[in-house]
């Protein structure tokens, strides 16, 4: 963890509603591994008060890239951003994605989520280690990637523009009927209701999983407790005072087993 | 160079008014990384409860118009782990350790206080988090009462030789009686203010921002509030006040100087840069002879 003040070199529109930003940050890019996340202070002044927290979407030498949405006031600010800008960023936060036996990867995206899942991929093929990307997205439009099955990466839309016609859970049964029976592994983030649907699958064909969560965060780091996830209590951890009900995304995730997450309704 | 050492009583000395307050810090040790602890003047860890606390369902915050709102609900790993797991740290940092003690009863205050006078580890002392619900009394808050503030604070004297500072909520009807009930019940200073009561809701469907609905809210948005506050507490006792609400720079430390604060704590601001405190604590010098103020004592109490 750091704190480094990184200088835009890129600002600009990756695919529809989706923005795209390169930060040079030497300290960062040498520490950060997927489904970590760094914490952006916006301006100086007293609004927005906390920084926004992004996952690392991809890093090249010393140069790390953001992929995010304008939600609010944070971001609207920050895809005002032109090369030259100097960013004060925390980081590397949260843990990320940890290594899985010989199973074959299945990476699975959608929204922001996207951001950390692209790293991943990034890492994999960098490291020439096999495994299959799937994409979700509401329409061709918002995806910055080619629908290529035969390369590992499959594309899903909900209006059928692009890739296959349904949700990621769609493009995963593909993905896995692709497989020779081969034991796979499921590594995702997205939204609330991509992660239940996730969860759901994977827990009903016995498939490990990992998801990423996005909680609301104060301060990124642990110490404002701000960002409590709800986690299954196992009876034998609580009776040894562990089984903690809420652990923090910053802090315990932002990446969970998916097995041990309470995924609320939106 | 000025001397900003604070001195507040029971002999112990702050070498800078410039704490971290408590559940804006954790345990302490979560941004080791990021600064050097011994240039802070002291630092608050969260609230410590007998028991483990699980806290409140999320959404616990909401970034609000310079502020925000929290309601953690002392999420804690309980003091039995905390004397194991965070005290041999916090004991050993060389700046000022304070303790802050929740309950549910008198009793409870009592017992976590006792527990960490038995690890015999060297911390400066405790403050008192007032702010919970009694659940004797039905769950009003301890703080909003002057006797129950007086009674708790007699007993919790009692358990300590240590330092004890007691911090007061600004949702009561007048924060400078339960200041009094405090330094009556020998406590030896007053910290204030806690958050404010708030509420944020979402328009279109009615839903709480924060799942609790009632939570409090903090950041620059109520400084205004703690500046009177301060004033008003620093008028009612002769004990030390130690000011906090809003601070986010070495103007804003002054500030609460010069209405009557011996000390300040920093809160929310550390979720944007957990080095601020130390970095108003080394601005604080330049400052002052900005305002061409020889050192603190000269301008504590001269806000007209």
């Amino acid at each position: 963890m750091l704190l480094e003040e990184c200088e835009v070199l890129s600002n600009k529109t990756l695919a529809s509603g989706l923005y795209e930003m390169k930060l040079e940050g030497p300290g960062i890019c040498a520490q950060g591994r997927p489904g970590q996340f760094v914490n952006i202070l916006v301006n100086p002044s007293d609004t927005p008060l906390l920084r926004r927290p992004m996952s690392i979407a991809h890093v090249n030498g010393t140069t790390f890239g953001l992929i995010y949405k304008v939600f609010g006031q944070g971001t609207r600010e920050m895809s005002s951003w032109q090369p030259g800008h100097m960013a004060d960023i925390l980081g590397p936060l949260g843990n990320g994605w940890w290594p899985t036996d010989d199973r074959l990867p299945l990476l699975v995206g959608g929204g922001v989520g996207i951001a950390p899942i692209n790293f991943l991929h990034q890492r994999l093929s960098q490291a020439g280690a096999p495994h299959q990307l799937i994409m979700g997205a509401r329409s061709g439009a918002e995806h910055f990637l080619e629908h290529d099955p035969s390369a590992g990466i499959t594309l899903t839309t909900d209006d059928g523009s692009a890739g296959i016609a349904g949700t990621v859970i769609d493009g995963l049964k593909a993905a896995i009927s692709r497989q020779d029976n081969q034991a796979v592994t499921v590594l995702g983030c997205g939204p609330p209701g991509m992660l239940r649907a996730l969860q759901s699958f994977t827990m009903s064909h016995e498939i490990p999983c990992q998801l990423a969560v996005e909680e609301m965060m104060g301060c990124g780091v642990g110490i404002c407790m701000g960002c409590s996830v709800e986690c299954r209590i196992d009876a034998s951890l609580a009776q040894a005072g562990e089984g903690r009900r809420y652990r923090l995304a910053c802090l315990d995730g932002p990446v969970f087993s998916a097995g041990e997450l309470v995924l609320a309704r939106d | 160079m000025t001397d900003l050492t604070v001195t507040l009583g029971r002999g112990l000395t702050l070498k800078n008014p410039v704490m971290v307050a408590s559940g804006t810090f954790g345990y302490g040790d979560e941004v080791a990384d990021l600064l050097d602890y011994s240039e802070l003047g002291g630092l608050v860890t969260k609230s410590i409860s007998l028991e483990p606390r699980d806290g409140h369902p999320p959404p616990r915050i909401c970034e609000t118009p310079a502020g925000m709102l929290n309601a953690i609900g002392w999420a804690n790993m309980g003091v039995e782990a905390f004397c194991r797991d965070n005290l041999p740290f916090l004991a050993g940092l060389r700046t000022a350790v304070f303790v802050s003690v929740a309950g549910s009863s008198q009793a409870e205050y009592a017992h976590v206080i006792e527990a960490v006078e038995r690890s015999a580890l060297e911390i400066a002392g405790y403050e008192i988090n007032i702010s919970c619900p009694h659940v004797d009394k039905g769950g009003l808050e301890f703080g909003v009462s002057p006797e129950e503030t007086e009674k708790l604070t007699s007993r919790l004297r009692a358990a300590t030789e240590r330092y004890l500072m007691v911090k007061l909520s600004p949702n009561v009807t007048d924060i400078g009686e339960i200041a009094q009930a405090a330094e009556r019940g020998g406590a030896d200073a007053v910290s204030a203010i806690n958050t404010v009561i708030g509420m944020e809701l979402d328009p279109a469907t009615g839903i709480f921002k924060v799942q609790t609905g009632l939570c409090g809210l903090s950041g620059p948005a109520i400084r205004p509030i703690a500046l009177a506050n301060v004033y008003k507490v620093s008028q009612a006792v002769s004990i030390p006040v130690v000011g906090m609400g809003g601070i986010m720079s070495v103007e804003d430390v002054v500030r609460f100087i010069r209405v009557g604060a011996q000390a300040v704590q920093i809160g929310t601001a550390n979720y944007r840069d957990p080095r601020i405190g130390l970095q108003i604590a080394r601005e604080l010098p330049g400052y002052l002879a900005k305002i061409e103020a020889p050192g603190l004592e000269e301008i504590r109490g001269s806000a007209h």
